[in-house]
């Protein structure tokens, strides 16, 4: 049996805790969701944060993704994989104003009902409307 | 704060300083944009490097010496999956050749004292050497062409961002 959404919502939410301890207040939004057409036994993970990559915005407008296996701080079953997300809100604003493809998932995965915002303060609250 | 997070801040300094230094037509300046665009190339280098260490992925770590190039190789040969939204996949790809080779330039352009018998090499902080007598400061119109700045420019300014991402991924998996 493979796990999938929303079972990892306990060890997510460990993890954006130990996130959020180690962004000492810069980590404005996470969720951890389950876009449509992604491989379910996969787990992902958006976080907005403030300085996420020096605060630059991606000249080839893609969002920062990337997958990767089991760690000590987050096990994870053979074959499975967590998938992060990761943005400032300089990129994420402009990514929304010249709507970038990778916002699809997110909006894809709020529109189902497969999102479950684990951290968010005012402004990660402001962009989550934002992508409705 | 850990060492490898003040290296990449230390880096994130040196960039910005470039970027004010780097003034275009004033070729007498070319050196010091490019001393502080190798110094945040080396630091980020150390820095992602010094995580990798800290994660249990390398038994590299940092050490005194400016020259970096030597750990692009660390950061291709990482065992990894062949996916490629991997982050270590994300990681190498930053080190394609042109990038080694720039860092390499970036290496070479490091003030050492010669051997015995040898000229002082061109940097971008000593005085240098194109003959025996023939001694060149760095600051000189063309000691570095606008070509060479332009490539060292691209290349800081890809790595910065690359690596900087890079690390932020690598402090959300092992915090």
């Amino acid at each position: 049996m493979v796990a999938a959404y929303p079972d990892y919502k306990e060890a997510v939410a460990k993890l954006v805790e130990q996130h959020r301890k180690l962004r000492n207040g810069r980590l404005h939004l996470a969720v951890y969701l389950a876009p449509p057409k992604r491989a379910k036994r996969d787990i992902y993970l958006f976080e907005l944060i403030e300085d996420f990559g020096g605060g630059s915005i991606d000249p080839d407008k893609k969002l920062f993704t990337f997958a990767y296996g089991s760690t000590p701080g987050f096990p994870l079953p053979p074959d499975a994989r967590l998938w992060m997300i990761l943005t400032n809100p300089a990129e994420l604003d402009h990514a929304i104003q010249e709507n970038w493809k990778r916002l699809h998932d997110l909006r894809q995965s709020r529109k189902t009902g497969q999102a479950i915002v684990l951290h968010a303060d005012a402004m990660g609250k402001k962009f989550w409307n934002k992508l409705k | 704060m850990t060492l490898p997070r003040a290296w990449m801040q230390q880096a994130e300094s040196d960039f910005r300083t470039a970027q004010r230094v780097d003034i275009h037509g004033d070729t007498r300046s070319r050196c010091q944009a490019i001393s502080k665009y190798q110094q945040s190339v080396e630091k980020s280098v150390k820095g992602v490097l010094d995580k990798l260490h800290d994660a249990g992925f390398t038994r590299a770590h940092s050490d005194s010496r400016h020259h970096v190039a030597r750990y692009a190789e660390v950061f291709r040969n990482i065992p990894r999956t062949r996916q490629t939204g991997d982050l270590l996949n994300q990681l190498a790809r930053l080190f394609t050749d042109a990038v080694v080779e720039q860092i390499n330039l970036l290496d070479s352009f490091v003030p050492q004292y010669p051997a015995a018998g040898a000229l002082a090499a061109r940097n971008h902080e000593y005085p240098f050497q194109r003959a025996p007598l023939d001694w060149r400061a760095p600051s000189d119109e063309d000691a570095f062409s606008a070509g060479e700045l332009r490539r060292i420019r691209h290349c800081a300014g890809s790595l910065k961002v690359g690596l900087r991402r890079v690390f932020d991924a690598l402090e959300s998996l092992f915090p």
